[in-house]
């Protein structure tokens, strides 16, 4: 009887793993990937911060970076996964969200000027106020870029959600 | 008694060493002994396959009763 049963782990990938092994196998490919990448974060944002007039120097770093942070929205979309702590988005948390973007930005940009020195001419009036006000306008358009994008994100979410469940109940 | 136990249990009462009953089901002989030890939770389709190996239900060897 158990010689016509599949055996786990066995079929068309012609795969030798058990589950056990499979799982061990993604589990270390899961941490390996989020290693690599905020790696790459770190290596990317070093290199802005260390020379920001040379993007020979980090845009293949940033365009890695893209490229598997826009695959992992998506594919995280696609799957129907929001947060770890919510089912459901909520303007709250797109609010809180996008104030952090803001937040990161600015202390990035801080540092950036810190390094480049940017801050040396501080003490004059009309330095100071070009920079905050670079700042205050960047830290505006990340938090409004932001909002709007994980806005429409949400109502996609929210959309996608709804045609789902409304699949299972024509399956019921 | 724990269910990884009761797996354990029911092996050895059929006189058979891990690596049988991994042999027999198809998975390796260190997956039997986790699941054995509690530190690997099999899915339902592996938990069919070692009720079948053993000749036991899987209430027999998975359900928990509640004390």
């Amino acid at each position: 009887m158990m010689k016509n049963m599949a055996k786990p782990g066995s079929g068309p990938s012609k795969s030798v793993w058990d589950e056990r092994q499979q799982q061990s196998y993604h589990t270390i490919n899961s941490r390996a990937f989020n290693l690599a990448w905020t790696l790459l974060l770190l290596s990317f944002l070093v290199q802005v911060v260390l020379f920001p007039g040379e993007p020979g120097r980090w845009l293949v770093e940033m365009g890695l970076f893209m490229v598997l942070s826009i695959y992992m929205g998506a594919a995280y979309f696609r799957a129907g996964l929001w947060t770890m702590r919510s089912q459901q988005p909520s303007l709250r948390q797109s609010l809180l969200a996008s104030v952090v973007a803001a937040l990161l930005i600015t202390a990035f940009s801080l540092i950036r000027m810190a390094v480049s020195g940017q801050w040396e001419g501080l003490q004059q009036a009309d330095n100071a106020w070009s920079i905050i006000s670079y700042l205050l306008l960047q830290a505006i358009i990340v938090f409004a870029a932001a909002l709007i994008l994980l806005s429409l994100i949400s109502h996609y979410h929210r959309k996608k959600q709804r045609e789902a469940d409304a699949a299972l109940d024509t399956d019921e | 008694m724990h269910p990884v136990s009761r797996t354990k249990v029911a092996r050895v009462q059929l006189g058979l060493t891990q690596q049988e009953l991994a042999d027999q089901i198809g998975v390796t002989r260190q997956t039997i002994g986790l699941i054995e030890q509690g530190k690997f939770n099999p899915s339902l389709a592996l938990c069919i396959q070692i009720a079948k190996g053993l000749g036991k239900t899987l209430d027999e060897l998975f359900w928990e009763e509640e004390t």
